[in-house]
C-alpha cells in the first residue's frame, strides 16, 4: 500500500516538474523553431516546428542590420563582457576581504552605503554616469561600461561574497596567521579557495547580465563598429513602417544565448561540489 | 614570496590594460583636430533603411571629398533616450534624425538644442520642401529641423477583401480619389459589408496597434470638434460631448461588425494578438494608416490597397487632413561644422542621386525634386503615389507637435478598452479624460511657456 502510495507521489511530482519544465523551455523552443521560418512572417501559433524551414533567417540575419556582421556584434560582446567579468570579480573579493575581515574606521556607515546603492535602479545612475564621462571624454568607448566593475560598482557581487566570506569561520584566518601567512596569502591561499561556489556563481551572473544589458552600450556607444550583440539585434527592428526580418532577429537572439547556455552548463558542475570541510590542524 | 610575486604581477597587468583601455577615449579625442572637415551622422532604422542612408551619405562623400561623414546608424529603441543625453551633454552628432514626437521636449526651449536652420539657409535649399510641410518643424519663428520625408493618414481599401463583396453582393467599391462620401455613408458600406461577408469579416481596422488606433481616434476626434484637437499652443479644441461621440462611434462601429470585436481589439492593442492573420486571410476591408505603412500593410494582407476618399465626419470644407512630418533632420546646435552638416543635409534633400539611393526606405520624399526623381525612375507609383497626391491636395490643416502627445493619449488609450468592454460609460469616460488632458495640456503649456 505504501509502495503504491510512493508510486502515485512519484508519477505525481514528476508530472508536476515535466509540465512546469516545458512551460519554461516552450519560449526557447519556440524561438527556435521561428529562426527557421521565413524571414517576414510572424505567426503567431503555438507550434515550435517552422512551415516551411529556411537557414535564411540565419544566413540573412548574420550580415546585421547596419555595416557590420554579427561577427563584429559578437567579438565587442565578448571583449567586454570578459574584461567586465575580471574587473568585477577581482574588485568585488577585494572589497568584500575588508569589509568581512578587517576593522576599520567609518566601516559600519561605509557599508550602509555601499548596501544603500543596491536599491538604486540602474537607470537613474546612466545620466549622471554620462555626464561625468562625457567630461572625462570617454564616451564611445568601453571605459563607461568597465570602470565601475574596476571599482567594485557591482555591489550585489560584493554582498554575495561578503556573506560568503563570512560564513567561514575566523579560526581558519588564526591557523593561518600562526602558520605565518600575511593578509594577502590568507585571502588567496585559504578564502578564496572556499569560496569558490560563490565566484563561480558572480562570474556567471556577471557574464550573463552584462551581455544581455542593452541600455548602457546603447547609451554610450555612439559607433556601430563598437556595438554589441544586444544592439545589434535591435537594429533590426525599427518604427512603424517597415518590414521586420523576424526570422533574422530571432535566428540571431538563438545565436546570442549559445554561450552563456555553454557557460552555464560548464558552471554547473562547480556547483555540486563539496566545499573543502576542516583545514585547521592541532 | 613567488606567490606574492604571482599576484603583484597580475595586478599590474591589469592595472596596464585599464590604463590602455581607458587612454583610448582620452587618446582618441586629443589626437588633434581634423584638417579636413569631418562631421558625424545618426539616425535610427532597420537593415534596409541603413543600407539605403550610407549609400545616401557614401555618395555625398564621393561628390564632396573633402567632408569625412561618419555614419552612425542606431536601432530605434533606445534613441530617444540616446539623443536627449547627448543633446544634454555635448556630445550629439552633427546632424541627425530627430522624431517628431519629440520635437515639444527641445523645440521650445529659449536657447534650442537644435540649430536654427535658417541662420545656414545659404547652404540648404529650404524652397523645394512644401511650406505646409516645412512649417511643422517651426517652433517660435525657428526651423529647427526639416521633414525627412512626409507621411499623412491615408483611408485606404483592400483589394482582395473588397473585390470578393463586390462579386459576392454586386455592389460598388467604395468611392476613390476623387469621389466623396459622408461618415454615415462610411458606416453604412461597412456594417453592410460585414452582414453581407460573416461574422469574422470587418470592413474597417484601425492599423493594429496602439499607434493605429491613436491616429484613428484623434483623427476622429477632430473632425467632430472642428478642429486639430489640440492647437499648435496645446490648447484643449475639444469638449466632453465631441470625446463622448467619438467614445460612442467607435463603440457602435464595434457593436455592429463594422471594425473586430471588443475581445479581439483589447488582444490586439494589448499586444496579445495581431490582427495580421485576419489580413492575410482577406477578413479587413479597409484601413486608416500612414501613407508610409502601404507597403507595409499591403504585404500583409498580400493583396494591393486602394486610396479611398476620406469620409467626412465633420466639416466638409476642412476634413482635418493634415501632412506630417516623418521625422526630422536636424544639426545640432554645438557642431563642430554646421556647414558641413547643412551641406550633407541639403545634399540628402535635394540630390537627385541621394533620392535614388533612398528611394522610399526614409518615406516619401518631403521635397518636389525628390518626388519627382522617384516619379520618373517608376519607384514612386502605385497607391503610395497615389495616396500622397491625394494626401498633399486634400490637406487643410497644418501639423503641430501637439497632435500626438504620449501622455495625453495614454489617457485616451486607457479609457478607451474600458468603455469598450462596458466598465465604464462613455459620458464618464469622456469626463474623466477631458479633465485630464485639460491638466496635462495646461501643464506642457506651463513647461513650454506657451
Amino acid at each position: 500500500m505504501s509502495t503504491i502510495r510512493k508510486t502515485n507521489r512519484t508519477i505525481l511530482t514528476y508530472t508536476l516538474l515535466v509540465g512546469v519544465g516545458i512551460m519554461i523551455i516552450y519560449p526557447f523552443l519556440w524561438m527556435v523553431g521561428a529562426s527557421f521560418n521565413d524571414s517576414y512572417s510572424l505567426k503567431v501559433t503555438a507550434n515550435i516546428f517552422p512551415e516551411n524551414p529556411s537557414m535564411n533567417g540565419y544566413i540573412n540575419g548574420w550580415k546585421g542590420g547596419g555595416m557590420y556582421t554579427f561577427g563584429t556584434y559578437f567579438k565587442n560582446t565578448y571583449y567586454y563582457v570578459v574584461l567586465k567579468v575580471l574587473f568585477t570579480i577581482f574588485s568585488s573579493i577585494i572589497t568584500a576581504y575588508g569589509f568581512s575581515r578587517f576593522q576599520f574606521p567609518f566601516k559600519r556607515p561605509l557599508f550602509s552605503i555601499l548596501i544603500g546603492t543596491l536599491l538604486f535602479p540602474s537607470v537613474v545612475v546612466i545620466v549622471p554616469m554620462y555626464v561625468m564621462f562625457a567630461k572625462l571624454g570617454w564616451v564611445d568607448t568601453y571605459a563607461p561600461m568597465l570602470a565601475p566593475a574596476l571599482f567594485a560598482g557591482d555591489t550585489y557581487f560584493v554582498y554575495l561574497l561578503i556573506q560568503f566570506f563570512r560564513s567561514i569561520p575566523r579560526d581558519m584566518d588564526e591557523a593561518a596567521m600562526i602558520d605565518g601567512c600575511g593578509p594577502v596569502s590568507r585571502l588567496i591561499r585559504i578564502l578564496l579557495p572556499m569560496i569558490k561556489p560563490a565566484i563561480i556563481t558572480a562570474i556567471l551572473f556577471q557574464f550573463i547580465w552584462t551581455g544581455n544589458d542593452f541600455l548602457y552600450p546603447m547609451i554610450f556607444l555612439s559607433t556601430e563598429s563598437k556595438f554589441p550583440v544586444s544592439v545589434g539585434l535591435k537594429m533590426f527592428l525599427d518604427t512603424s513602417g517597415a518590414l521586420i526580418a523576424w526570422a533574422n532577429i530571432f535566428a540571431m537572439s538563438v545565436l546570442a544565448i549559445l554561450p552563456p547556455l555553454i557557460v552555464f552548463l560548464f558552471a554547473q558542475r562547480t556547483f555540486v561540489e563539496g566545499i573543502s570541510t576542516s583545514g585547521i590542524k592541532g | 614570496m613567488k606567490r606574492t610575486m604571482k599576484v603583484c604581477f597580475v595586478l599590474l597587468a591589469l592595472t596596464l590594460v585599464s590604463a590602455n583601455l581607458f587612454a583610448g577615449g582620452a587618446t582618441e579625442a586629443a589626437s588633434g583636430t581634423p584638417k579636413e572637415s569631418s562631421i558625424s551622422f545618426m539616425w535610427w532604422g532597420n537593415e534596409t533603411r541603413n543600407a539605403a542612408t550610407i549609400k545616401a551619405a557614401e555618395s555625398f562623400m564621393q561628390e564632396n571629398p573633402e567632408v569625412k561623414v561618419t555614419n552612425m546608424p542606431n536601432p530605434f529603441g533606445g534613441y530617444h533616450d540616446k539623443i536627449l543625453v547627448q543633446l544634454a551633454n555635448g556630445t550629439a552628432p552633427d546632424l541627425f534624425c530627430y522624431s517628431t514626437e519629440w520635437m515639444t521636449e527641445v523645440g521650445f526651449e529659449k536657447e534650442p538644442l537644435l540649430l536654427d536652420l535658417n541662420t545656414v539657409s545659404d547652404y540648404i535649399d529650404l524652397s523645394s520642401v512644401d511650406p505646409a510641410v516645412l512649417s511643422g518643424g517651426i517652433a517660435n519663428g525657428k526651423l529647427l529641423g526639416v521633414p525627412t520625408a512626409i507621411s499623412g493618414l491615408s483611408f485606404a481599401y483592400y483589394s482582395n477583401a473588397i473585390d470578393a463583396y463586390m462579386k459576392k453582393t454586386g455592389k460598388s467599391a467604395p468611392p476613390t480619389v476623387g469621389q466623396n462620401w459622408t461618415w454615415e455613408e462610411f458606416l453604412q458600406y461597412g456594417k453592410e459589408f460585414h452582414d453581407a461577408m460573416g461574422d469574422d469579416y470587418y470592413f474597417f481596422e484601425y492599423g493594429g496597434d496602439y499607434s493605429g488606433f491613436d491616429n484613428t481616434f484623434c483623427w476622429m476626434l477632430s473632425e467632430i470638434a472642428g478642429a486639430p484637437y489640440l492647437d499648435e499652443k496645446c490648447n484643449v479644441t475639444f469638449t466632453e460631448a465631441d470625446l463622448k461621440k467619438t467614445f460612442d462611434t467607435l463603440v457602435y462601429m464595434t457593436e455592429n461588425g463594422i471594425m473586430p470585436d471588443k475581445d479581439y481589439q483589447v488582444e490586439v492593442l494589448s499586444g496579445v494578438n495581431s490582427r495580421d492573420s485576419i489580413l492575410a486571410e482577406g477578413k479587413i476591408g479597409s484601413v486608416l494608416h500612414w501613407t508610409s505603412n502601404i507597403q507595409e500593410n499591403s504585404t500583409k494582407a498580400n493583396a494591393p490597397l486602394v486610396t479611398m476618399a476620406y469620409p467626412v465626419l465633420g466639416r466638409a470644407e476642412n476634413d482635418g487632413v493634415f501632412v506630417r512630418p516623418a521625422q526630422f533632420w536636424s544639426i545640432y546646435t554645438k557642431s563642430k561644422d554646421k556647414i558641413a552638416a547643412a551641406r550633407l543635409l541639403d545634399y540628402i534633400l535635394i540630390s537627385p542621386t541621394a533620392a535614388m539611393d533612398l528611394k522610399l526606405e526614409r518615406g516619401v520624399p518631403a521635397t518636389a525634386v525628390g518626388r519627382k526623381t522617384l516619379s520618373d525612375a517608376g519607384i514612386l507609383s502605385g497607391s503610395i503615389a497615389e495616396a500622397t497626391d491625394y494626401l498633399v491636395a486634400s490637406a487643410d490643416t497644418g501639423y503641430n507637435w501637439f497632435i500626438r502627445v504620449p501622455t495625453v493619449l495614454n489617457e485616451i488609450n486607457n479609457s478607451y478598452v474600458n468603455v469598450l468592454l462596458g466598465k465604464e460609460s462613455s459620458a464618464n469616460a469622456a469626463k474623466r479624460v477631458h479633465a485630464a488632458i485639460v491638466k496635462i495640456t495646461d501643464g506642457m503649456r506651463a513647461d513650454y511657456k506657451l
